[in-house]
């Protein structure tokens, strides 16, 4: 079993890299690894609640909330990120932690491998 | 020795790190065979898979590149079969029960699910993404 950062680095929508890393990160909690989201850049875009995706594109904000029944729990936002793009205590909705750079240093450190999407 | 995976994100020609990946891959499995456990092609890293591309002669093809790494190291070249179908990089028999006439995808290269990558993730010690 492998701890794996999965680095979230780009806005959803307009580019595969949000759905296509949420997909990578529920299929390796389910073949027995570790997974955690650590929300980089514009990728804390993410986290902001009410997306209203065009029809047939999946909801990011409402599958991150459901990633805890894909035992995906440990969910990072880089602090400096998230007040870089000024994202409020009420559009951040989903359960996650902030770190600062040190922080997210170290989580990077201890992981087994880091994957960026 | 260190049995490493490698993860290509990146398309061929319009993107550097698919290269990056196929020279990294190479160096490592001529000093040691078998230090590559797979290359697994994920996001538009699929598009490496695709067996119409035609650079001209005199340009890098790195398809064949790929085809040759195989060929000299055995080293499995996997697709993440999801994204390889979305983006119309897709094998004769799924291309047959999709009612498509044409297909872009064969061997060496092989459609499997995530999983077939993070089932080998178990047996390796370095992910390297390109």
């Amino acid at each position: 079993m492998a701890r794996i950062i999965i680095r979230m680095t780009h806005a959803p929508y307009g580019n595969a890299f949000a759905a296509e890393g949420l997909d990578f990160a529920f299929a390796a909690t389910n073949y027995g690894h570790e997974a955690v989201l650590l929300f980089e850049g514009e990728g804390v875009l993410q986290l902001k609640a009410g997306q209203q995706p065009l029809p047939g594109e999946k909801n990011q904000f409402k599958r991150l909330k459901a990633a805890p029944l894909f035992d995906v729990e440990e969910i990072y936002v880089c602090v400096e990120s998230r007040n870089a793009w000024e994202l409020s205590d009420q559009e951040l909705q989903v359960d996650c932690q902030c770190v600062n750079t040190t922080a997210l240093l170290q989580l990077l450190r201890n992981a087994d491998h880091v994957v960026t999407f | 020795m260190l049995r490493r995976t490698v993860l290509v994100t990146q398309a061929p020609y319009d993107q550097q790190g698919a290269r990056h990946a196929l020279e990294y891959s190479r160096a490592s499995l001529a000093t040691q065979p078998a230090s590559v456990a797979c290359i697994f092609f994920y996001q538009q890293g699929v598009y490496n898979a695709n067996q119409l591309l035609s650079p001209p002669t005199d340009e890098f093809n790195l398809y064949q590149q790929w085809c040759d790494l195989h060929k000299e190291f055995g080293v499995r070249l996997l697709v993440c079969i999801t994204a390889s179908i979305r983006r119309g990089i897709i094998s004769a028999s799924e291309a047959n029960s999709q009612n498509l006439s044409q297909f872009s995808l064969a061997e060496p290269f092989e459609q499997v699910g995530l999983g077939e990558f993070f089932t080998l993730l178990h047996d390796t010690d370095r992910l390297v993404q390109f």
